[in-house]
């Protein structure tokens, strides 16, 4: 694994032969623990110094210069008119907007756009986890009909016949010439390097007492008590990276389709990023809740019950006061960030 | 008929003597890892995973042969699985994709 200094703004940041045994019940030692101090807590939330690469896909400037012109190039999709970008609009905090995404012919895909923020740090793409990491992710779309409609031989051969890119290919990955490998490892390059810069919860964190009001101090601390917001939107990318069913109504059974063996998996979907939150309205995976307030009087209720729903989900009984803070401590996550600089395509 | 019962009687003596041999291997989840990311087992023996976290796991195998799913697993719980054959076992927390545990089951 390979690291890259997080630059923001230009600054470094520093800050079945298998016998099952039924499950037993266990001491309760482990849910009488005190609670954490504030110190402890804020200490979950640091913001790393370094952007992980893959060994086998280092990172470059090349390499990022050359995902970044595929990510905006409408060539990728069968049509010549829709790019990475379409959905995935840095202008709309890297989603688009929508209830759910609009695909080829702007037909209505299943379900929301996801942001592609702070994705260097995840491990399985897409809402089910179909992708075990970016560069088979990035191969998705492209090739679904649904989405990009294209397929890769024409992709590869439109690049090709590209000048331009012929030689940022060799800048970027010499010798390896253009094919599938190198387009999704370059555009997998660049996401990346989409990071989520520094907001007034990470001053806080750094120890700036004033850089968050009173009802977000107190939003934090419901967070990671009353809430149990934390125990799935953990760390400092404010998600587990994991998949939990929490009750949300809905037919779409994501990853359980993938992995029907395992129970607790149908209805379960991907724990979204927390960060930048307030910039991408509607939420849920389907895109059924236009605020954030929705969301918190949806986990306030607690959620369908049916035997797939995550233990960690109960009904929390939140006062107006206590929603308020939560709202409030979310804004809080919320940083402005550079936009990325438009490539200029290369022309045939 | 007799020598039906003395061979009954020999293999419940084994499978007790093969019982008493097992041992109860525990593995820990806290801060959603594995506690080990490689462990070796013998044949019979039993592994725990204790769910010492606030968050809930469900462990599971698709290792040919290995298959089991223990269910949701919710904080305080544990959950055990006996591996019966020799062989390489990839164990995973469903919900957190970066819990991985490779079990070796070793003849006894």
């Amino acid at each position: 694994m390979g690291h890259r200094k997080i630059l923001i703004g230009g600054v470094v940041m520093l800050v079945a032969t298998a016998l099952v045994i039924p499950a037993a019940s266990w001491s309760q030692q482990a849910q009488e623990k005190a609670a954490p101090s504030l110190s402890t807590l804020k200490a979950k939330y640091k913001r790393p110094t370094d952007i992980p690469f893959p060994k086998n896909n280092a990172y470059t400037p090349a390499r990022e210069l050359l995902g970044r012109t595929l990510f905006f190039d409408p060539r990728l999709s069968g049509s010549n008119i829709m790019s990475c970008a379409t959905c995935h609009n840095p202008s709309l905090g890297w989603s688009d907007g929508l209830q759910r995404g609009l695909g080829h012919e702007m037909k209505q895909l299943g379900r929301r756009t996801p942001t592609i923020l702070n994705l260097a740090w995840a491990e399985l793409l897409f809402w089910d986890g179909r992708a075990a990491n970016l560069e088979e992710q990035a191969a998705g779309p492209m090739q679904s009909p649904a989405e990009m409609n294209g397929t890769m031989n024409e992709i590869v051969d439109k690049v090709q016949k590209t000048p331009g890119y012929r030689k940022m290919f060799e800048a970027a990955y010499p010798g390896e010439g253009i094919t599938p490998a190198t387009i999704t490892k370059a555009i997998a390059t660049f996401e990346r390097t989409v990071v989520s810069s520094v907001a007034p919860f990470d001053y806080w964190i750094a120890g700036h007492e004033d850089a968050i009001s009173e009802s977000a101090k107190r939003g934090f601390a419901i967070f990671n008590g009353k809430g149990n917001c934390a125990v799935c939107h953990a760390g400092w990318t404010f998600t587990d990276g994991g998949f939990h069913d929490i009750g949300l109504p809905s037919t779409d059974i994501g990853r359980g389709k993938l992995t029907p063996a395992v129970a607790t998996m149908k209805h379960a979907f991907k724990t979204p990023t927390l960060r930048n939150i307030d910039q991408r309205a509607p939420y849920m995976h389907d895109g059924s809740h236009t605020t954030l307030l929705q969301v918190v009087n949806f986990y306030s209720e607690g959620g369908a019950v049916r035997p797939s729903k995550s233990k960690n989900i109960k009904p929390l009984n939140l006062s107006a006061t206590e929603k308020a803070d939560l709202v409030a401590f979310m804004q809080t996550l919320t940083s402005s960030d550079p936009l990325p600089a438009l490539p200029v395509l290369p022309r045939q | 008929m007799r020598l039906t019962t003395a061979m009954l009687v020999t293999c419940a003596l084994i499978a007790a003597a093969h019982a008493a041999l097992a041992d109860d291997v525990r593995v820990v989840q806290r801060d959603k890892r594995f506690s080990t990311a490689r462990l070796a087992v013998k044949t019979g023996d039993l592994v725990t995973f204790v769910n010492s976290d606030e968050a809930m796991h469900n462990v599971y195998s698709f290792t040919d042969g290995f298959t089991f799913d223990l269910g949701g697993q919710g904080p305080g719980e544990e959950t055990t699985v006996r591996l019966s054959k020799p062989g390489v076992v990839d164990v995973r927390c469903a919900i957190h994709p970066k819990m991985k545990l490779q079990i070796t089951v070793q003849p006894r």
